[in-house]
């Protein structure tokens, strides 16, 4: 190549329209045959690739982290109603692991349900009544009501929920699935994780449950923020615009592309395009966050108001973000770790949730995208039938998750807990069963989609054969 | 057998031309990473997955007869059911089985019936091996060592070394990797400028000598220990190991041998007389990762503390895998689940809370607070020695006090009180003295004659503006109110001069809210029209003694309230006051004061008086001796009743002065000891090991925690590695430590060498840095690698001579430029016929720009800093919800390895540059190429005011052309001058933004405004700014931050 050709062109850059003067050089690279790799090329194996799926093409996470009670949720229990303030049978609860009712171990009584339950939709699934929205949405809805961890406290428990395994550095799912599948995005990170704002107890949430472990960098999820800059370091400095920002982007593009001439590394043609990428993120990011030129009935729908930072305002993003190809949206709400009042907390966390996450099904359901995308509701474990207080210690023998379009079928219910909701004892669903269904809806085989490291091949799905796709909830 | 077969067939891409000289197959290199892929997961060490009872990892377990046929029939492939399987068709038979997704290519295959064919014999594997002292290749191009084994391999493939890179190159590569940073213009002169054959090692010898080498091996090191500033898990809260850098640093500084190193970080808190420095050093044991999470189960995080530990020594010490034997047997090496809990039972000593604060239990006070806690713990033990000799005395004077006082007291008449004397039954608390056993508050000024005094000898005068009073409180012997009719009352003598305008008294039964008042209401405590504010009447007479009287229950003291403080406040004015007390209404026969068995009953549980009353006083009155009776005698009359003869109060008055004296000795040593207390408290202070009794290790079936089913195990190596002789002795961290760098270890020396091969060639030898175990990859140049290994251990394990070796080798001195076919032939630079060329660590990428912009601090160790991060950063966590608050001046611009560490939010602009987030050992970081690095450089505060400053430094430096600056740029950013048509494109550039900068003055400003530093004024903003925007340019260019 002819570095001069930059010069010659620079004229034409001088007149143009920032977008215009991108484009062209984007332009000049791929016709000097530079490399411009893909954004987000797919890493699976083909042995991996199952035939005929996948069914989902992206999946929506709202994390509901704290740990949400599934016996005000979504697993109703009559029993344990009965049993309220009586002593919890000793044969349920003799050497399991138990947290902050550690030291109340010969002491423990039932707490009955806090919420009446009421059958929903053409299927008549069981809701509590604190989420009426998310009643509305019950046909379209698979609720699992056997989910089982390992881990009891919130950040190991988070870390297995995300990444399979309690052990920090290893990759989390989104990052997983963008490796695997890649991401038909230029323009954004192909795993964007969002935190809303406001919500109680909050819970720390550490950048590794986003974090790409051992897989290669660039497939970590990157965290959107609604205060200050969207991503970090988004925002040119003070005193510089996107026409000043573009003219440097080109000054180091021509000068790393001349030395380059010299020097015929692939790794400085990989930079000019990271620089071209960096510069599309730098307008596409906050195009995608401004979300007030939304119709007022789709905001209505969310309860969204622009700029809030809410649960509300994220789903809408996702939805926004799903549709600009972001491979897996991680959303988390924090506010779910009730040890004490559950029944308030739950009316209160209800009100900052309950709307948005139907609101998101049923959005992307009119847009014809919910059959291609399969959203997730649910945290890292559930809540003990135990009373601690008037509240509720962690629990991770029995809990309750749903799951919404990218083929699983809706108005369903799956798997059950024993009377009092201690143990999952129908159709037991492990984390590992949850993450391997997942996989299995976006086309991936969990057993054979592996990463080599420290000798073993990882999965998501852990080094043990045991995953087991729940193949009665597909649809 | 053509080149192309073999690059094909490896697991590997091996340099397998070797064949090409040697076609036979070889265990090691060949066959034995595809049995570890392919067979050992089901046919390998671990027992409980093993599958036919077939085990494919030794020699014996394939021969193994398994019904008149066997897996492996040497020289026989087509005998061995290896070989059929692997090439079977059915579905069923087929090895290995379909549902692995493994598959074994058709070469593959081919290599495995070769290696049976030639005799199938397997050869220990390569790593657990003694290492070797390999006689050295003949000599080639070069007569370096190094050079030897290179040559050897790339002869065979007709290739060779490409040639020396360019001065320039050369200058830079060894300034990333020696000291972590780009040379500055007159450190690159010094070396271009030396024309001597010995110029380069010179600049070698120059760069091993810097302080900064310690520094940039300090950043590889910390990877792998996971050093970081907080504890990891949830909470994620501060601890204080910042000292362990700092060791770590001067460690590689000084050269200190890596096998001291390595005791004094496994076990230096064992070292007889151990140092502070070896100390610290032993942080390495408190470095993992940690909780505070209410509800976290401790037996649950002992197992994960563990584990995590096991992992990690294996890791870094040995580069095994040895936390991959937590649940099972390992998979692929021999380490079994017994070998990973008898090494966690080396750790067991660690003293340490397993839920809960991280407080550090070493101080590490600087030479000046050393030499001023001297002073002051020597004026303290000055104090102690003073109290010592004056309690000698006070306790003579107190004996002969007390003899006296006895003799009075026998001689005295006490007979218990009659039914009839209540009327007169007076207690009184102040009588020319406060009270001696309550605490006083207030100036207490005693006043004599000519002043007026009511009784005795003395009074109290107080004298005040506003609202001032003295009071006591927390007697220890309360005065009980025994019936409504109890009255207190106190003398008063009000100045008629400046007579006060309001008088109060108030009384405390646990709270004050008994107040009574005479004349105006200004005091402010209390409420009106309560018992906390009950106004008696008018201010008395002035310039007579008057007795103010309070009825118990008119301020609400109630029946067994207990009285244990008066307050005498008054609002301005001067009062004297005289004689407190209560006219009782209590059957004398009931006042503990009157009766001496209603005394001695109230005795049997008093805490405040001598052990021999007490036990005295707990006997039946019967079972008193005579000496019993005499001592509760004589303590009741000498110290408790009131209607005691003067004479004996007066010895009350003395024996209570000179337990003062005592007590004004034991104020002082309080005082130094605060002193003493407050000086520790500015010290630096760091986590240590420390060692206690060892906790029981049982072996936990899967790693599961809850079950205690498991044998208990003893500290030991893994088992086949051999044997610590410690007799009957329980081994300790100092016998594990010896272990690690004894003679025969195997792993020890090739780790080291092959990470520090990394370092400078960008791969290892063994290209897997944290296993140098069967999943690992043998190493591309296996006898280089032990030629390197045993001779870094003879040397002493000399860390400096070993960089030095490998840094003047003619392999890295070569340059990275692509050549010929190589890119092609061996794309992963296994024969290194070139040198590598990397975009170079996070740290660097930093270091660089503070250090060509001039905002570089060089200042070596210290507590961890925070330099600019943006906002909100922090808000996920909590428990205690934390900002980050950037430091102030030096600190924004030290070097990237002080920055401080949160584990669960690490530093953004590291993050984007691959910095690992220090929760596991880290080997190796990945090289990313990512937006996130663009968005960084161009935007983060850090390196948009690096650019300012460097533009600062080019407009300083007086009158010079566009294009003189241009050059001065580089030579800072680059080391060499720009091309013509570099120079162009700057030029456009700058015309441009000066332009731009010149029609809006404000935007100038606002560029220059990022940072705190101020600008210098003298330069004309748009000229700076235009400046600052090709600054910026320069620090983005992949050139400036990578390694050729």
């Amino acid at each position: 190549m002819d570095p001069t050709t930059f010069i010659n062109r620079r004229s034409f850059l001088n007149q143009a329209t920032v977008g215009i003067g991108s484009t062209a050089l984007a332009g000049m690279l791929s016709a000097n045959a530079l490399s411009n790799p893909k954004a987000w090329p797919a890493n699976l194996p083909d042995r991996a690739a199952l035939p005929g799926l996948p069914k989902a093409k992206r999946v929506i996470f709202l994390c509901m982290a704290g740990g949400p009670s599934h016996l005000e949720t979504y697993d109703f229990k009559p029993k344990l109603r009965e049993m309220d303030g009586k002593p919890m049978p000793k044969s349920i609860t003799e050497g399991q692991p138990i947290a902050q009712l550690m030291g109340k171990k010969n002491s423990l009584k039932c707490l009955g349900p806090q919420h009446d339950f009421q059958r929903y939709g053409k299927s008549g699934q069981f809701i509590s009544n604190q989420f009426p929205k998310i009643g509305s949405i019950a046909d379209d809805i698979c609720i699992i009501r056997s989910m089982h961890t390992e881990q009891i406290n919130h950040d190991p428990a988070h870390t297995y929920m995300n990444t399979g395994t309690q052990i920090s550095g290893r990759p989390s799912m989104g990052s997983w699935i963008l490796y695997g599948l890649g991401a038909p995005t230029e323009n954004l990170p192909g795993f964007v994780v969002l935190t809303s704002v406001g919500g109680g107890q909050n819970q720390p949430i550490a950048s590794r449950q986003w974090h790409s472990g051992f897989l290669p960098s660039k497939y970590q999820g990157v965290h959107f923020h609604s205060k200050g800059d969207p991503v970090l370091y988004l925002s040119n400095p003070k005193g510089v615009t996107a026409k000043d920002q573009r003219s440097l982007i080109d000054s180091v593009n021509k000068l790393n592309l001349m030395r380059n001439e010299s020097l015929r590394d692939p790794e400085i043609s990989t930079k000019v395009s990271q620089y071209e990428m960096a510069f599309r993120m730098q307008t596409s990011v906050p195009e995608l966050m401004d979300v007030s030129n939304e119709p007022k009935h789709v905001l209505d729908l969310y309860g969204a108001k622009p700029g809030d930072g809410s649960f509300a305002s994220n789903c809408l993003l996702a939805r926004r973000l799903a549709e600009r190809g972001v491979r897996f949206i991680h959303l988390y709400h924090r506010g779910w770790d009730h040890h004490g009042g559950v029944k308030n907390a739950i009316s209160g966390v209800a009100k900052r949730v309950d709307q948005g996450s139907a609101a998101l099904v049923q959005d992307l359901k009119q847009r014809g995208m919910l059959e291609d995308t399969l959203v997730i509701w649910g945290g890292e474990f559930g809540r003990t039938p135990m009373a601690q207080g008037n509240g509720r210690d962690h629990h991770i023998k029995g809990f309750s998750i749903w799951m919404a379009g990218g083929g699983i079928k809706g108005g369903i219910s799956y798997g059950n807990t024993d009377e009092l909701g201690y143990n999952a004892e129908e159709n037991v669903v492990h984390v590992r069963d949850f993450h391997a269904t997942m996989l299995h809806q976006l086309g991936i085989q969990s057993q054979l989609f592996t990463h080599k490291y420290q000798g073993l091949d990882f999965r998501l799905t852990g080094v043990d054969d045991e995953a087991r796709v729940l193949k009665d909830i597909l649809a | 057998m053509s080149q192309s077969f073999f690059l094909h067939a490896g697991v590997f891409l091996l340099p397998l031309s070797a064949l090409l000289a040697k076609p036979t197959v070889d265990f090691t290199r060949d066959v034995r990473p595809l049995l570890s892929e392919y067979c050992f997961h089901c046919h390998g060490p671990d027992k409980s997955t093993r599958e036919a009872k077939l085990r494919l990892d030794t020699e014996e377990g394939a021969h193994r007869d398994l019904g008149g046929y066997a897996a492996l029939v040497a020289g026989k492939p087509a005998e061995s059911e290896l070989v059929l399987r692997i090439n079977s068709s059915d579905n069923e038979e087929i090895m290995p089985p379909p549902r692995t997704g493994k598959v074994l290519s058709p070469e593959q295959r081919k290599i495995i019936e070769a290696w049976i064919a030639q005799g199938g014999e397997y050869q220990e594997h390569w790593s657990f091996r003694p290492i070797a002292r390999p006689d050295l290749p003949a000599k080639r191009s070069s007569a370096h060592t190094v050079d030897r084994f290179l040559e050897d391999s790339l002869t065979r493939e007709k290739l060779s070394l490409s040639p020396e890179a360019d001065k320039i190159t050369l200058l830079r590569r060894l300034f990333f990797d020696l000291v972590g940073m780009s040379p500055n213009p007159e450190e690159a002169k010094l070396f271009l400028d030396d024309s001597s054959p010995k110029a380069y090692e010179r600049l070698v010898d120059r760069l091993l000598e810097d302080e900064r080498f310690g520094e940039r091996m300090a950043v590889h090191w910390l990877d792998l220990v996971r050093f970081a500033d907080t504890i990891g898990y949830h909470s994620d809260n501060f601890m204080e190991v910042s000292a362990y850098r700092e060791y770590v640093i001067d460690a590689f500084n000084e050269n200190l041998p890596y096998d001291r190193f390595v005791i004094e970080n496994i076990a230096g808190d064992l070292i007889p007389e151990a140092s502070d420095r070896q100390k610290v050093a032993s942080g390495y044991n408190r470095l993992l990762q940690t909780t505070q999470e209410g509800g976290a189960q401790p037996d649950e995080y002992v197992t994960i503390y563990q584990a995590d530990r096991v992992r990690n020594f294996g890791n870094v010490w040995l580069a095994a895998t040895t936390g991959c034997a937590q649940c099972h047997d390992h998979k692929y090496d021999p380490f079994t689940i017994k070998d990973f809990y008898s090494l966690a039972a080396f750790f067991a000593d660690i003293k340490e809370k397993a839920v809960g604060k991280r407080a550090p239990n070493l101080t590490l006070p600087t030479e000046e607070q050393a030499l001023k806690l001297e002073e002051l713990e020597s004026s303290l033990s000055e104090l102690e020695a003073k109290a010592k000799k004056d309690k000698a005395g006070i306790h003579e004077r107190k004996a002969a006090l007390l003899s006296k006082l006895h003799g009075l007291v026998d001689a005295m008449e006490y007979g218990e009180p009659k039914a009839d004397a209540s009327a007169d039954s007076e207690r009184i608390f102040v009588e020319d003295s406060p009270p001696g056993d309550a605490t006083l508050n207030g100036e207490w000024k005693i006043a004599q004659a000519p002043d007026p005094v009511y009784s005795g000898k003395k009074s109290i005068v107080r004298e005040g503006t506003g609202n001032n009073q003295h009071f006591f409180w927390q007697s220890k012997s309360p005065y009980e109110i025994a019936t409504d009719g109890d009255e207190f009352f106190a003398y008063v003598f009000l100045d008629p001069i400046d007579p006060p305008k309001q008088v109060m008294l108030q009384f405390n039964d646990g709270t004050w809210e008994h107040r009574a008042y005479w004349g105006k209401s200004l005091i402010p405590y209390g409420k009106e029209n309560t018992v906390g504010k009950v106004k008696m009447g008018e201010l008395p007479k002035t310039g007579e003694w008057i007795r103010l009287a309070v009825n118990a229950k008119k301020v609400g003291l109630k029946p067994k309230a207990k009285v244990n403080g008066i307050a005498f406040t008054q609002f301005d004015g001067k009062i004297f006051w005289d004689k407190v007390g209560v006219k009782s209404t209590r059957d004398p026969r009931s006042d503990p004061t009157l009766s001496l068995a209603k005394w001695t009953d109230s005795a049997k549980s008093a805490k405040n008086l001598p052990a021999d009353v007490v036990k005295a006083a707990k006997k039946a009155p019967k079972d008193r001796s005579k000496e019993e009776a005499q001592a509760l005698r004589r303590h009741f009359l000498a110290y408790v009743f009131p209607k005691a003869p003067d004479e004996i109060k007066k010895f009350r008055a003395e024996s209570k002065k000179l337990e003062q004296e005592g007590a004004g000795n034991e104020q002082a040593i309080k005082k130094a000891r605060e002193a003493v207390a407050n000086a520790k408290k500015g010290f630096r202070t760091m986590l240590v090991a420390q060692a206690g009794a060892p906790r029981m290790v049982k072996i936990l079936p899967r790693g599961n925690w809850l079950d205690k089913s498991g044998e208990e195990v003893r500290p030991a190596i893994p088992e086949f590695l051999g044997k610590l002789e410690t007799a009957e002795k329980r081994a300790t961290r100092m016998d594990l430590a010896k272990w690690v760098v004894a003679k025969d270890n195997p792993l020890t020396a090739r780790a080291f060498v092959n990470r520090a091969w990394k370092l400078f060639f960008g791969y290892g030898l063994s290209r897997r840095l944290d296993d140098l175990g069967g999943q690992g990859e043998p190493p591309t140049h296996p006898k280089l690698l032990d030629h390197l290994a045993s001779g870094f251990r003879a040397d002493g394990w000399d860390v400096k001579a070993l960089v030095r070796n490998l840094v003047t080798s003619k392999a890295y001195r070569q340059s990275s430029l692509p050549r010929g076919s190589l890119a092609k032939d061996d794309p992963d630079n296994r024969l290194y016929a070139r040198q590598t060329r990397f975009r170079v660590d996070a740290e660097f990428v930093r270091d660089s720009a503070l250090s060509i912009s001039g905002l570089l601090v060089q200042k070596l160790g210290g507590k961890s800093v925070k330099p600019y991060q943006p906002a909100g950063y922090w808000q996920h966590l909590n428990f205690p919800a934390r900002k980050w608050q950037a430091g102030k001046g030096d600190e924004l611009y030290r070097r990237s390895l002080y920055t401080f560490v949160c584990r669960s939010f690490p530093h953004p602009a590291m993050v984007a540059f691959d910095a690992p987030s220090r929760e596991e050992c880290a080997a190796e970081r990945p090289r990313s190429n990512i937006p996130q690095q663009a968005l960084v450089l161009l935007n983060d505060p850090v390196f948009v005011e690096a650019a300012k400053a460097l533009a600062e430094r080019l407009l300083q430096k007086g009158e010079a052309t566009d294009t003189e600056r241009l050059s001065a740029i580089f030579s800072l950013a680059l080391t060499r001058k720009p091309t013509k048509q570099e120079e162009a494109v700057l030029l456009e550039h700058l015309a441009e933004q000066r332009k731009r900068y010149e029609a809006d003055e404000k935007a100038a400003l606002d560029l220059l405004s990022t940072g705190v530093k101020p600008v210098d004024g003298s330069i004309k903003p748009s000229e700076l700014a235009a400046w600052t925007s090709v600054s910026r340019a320069m620090l983005n260019l992949y050139e400036t931050t990578a390694r050729f």
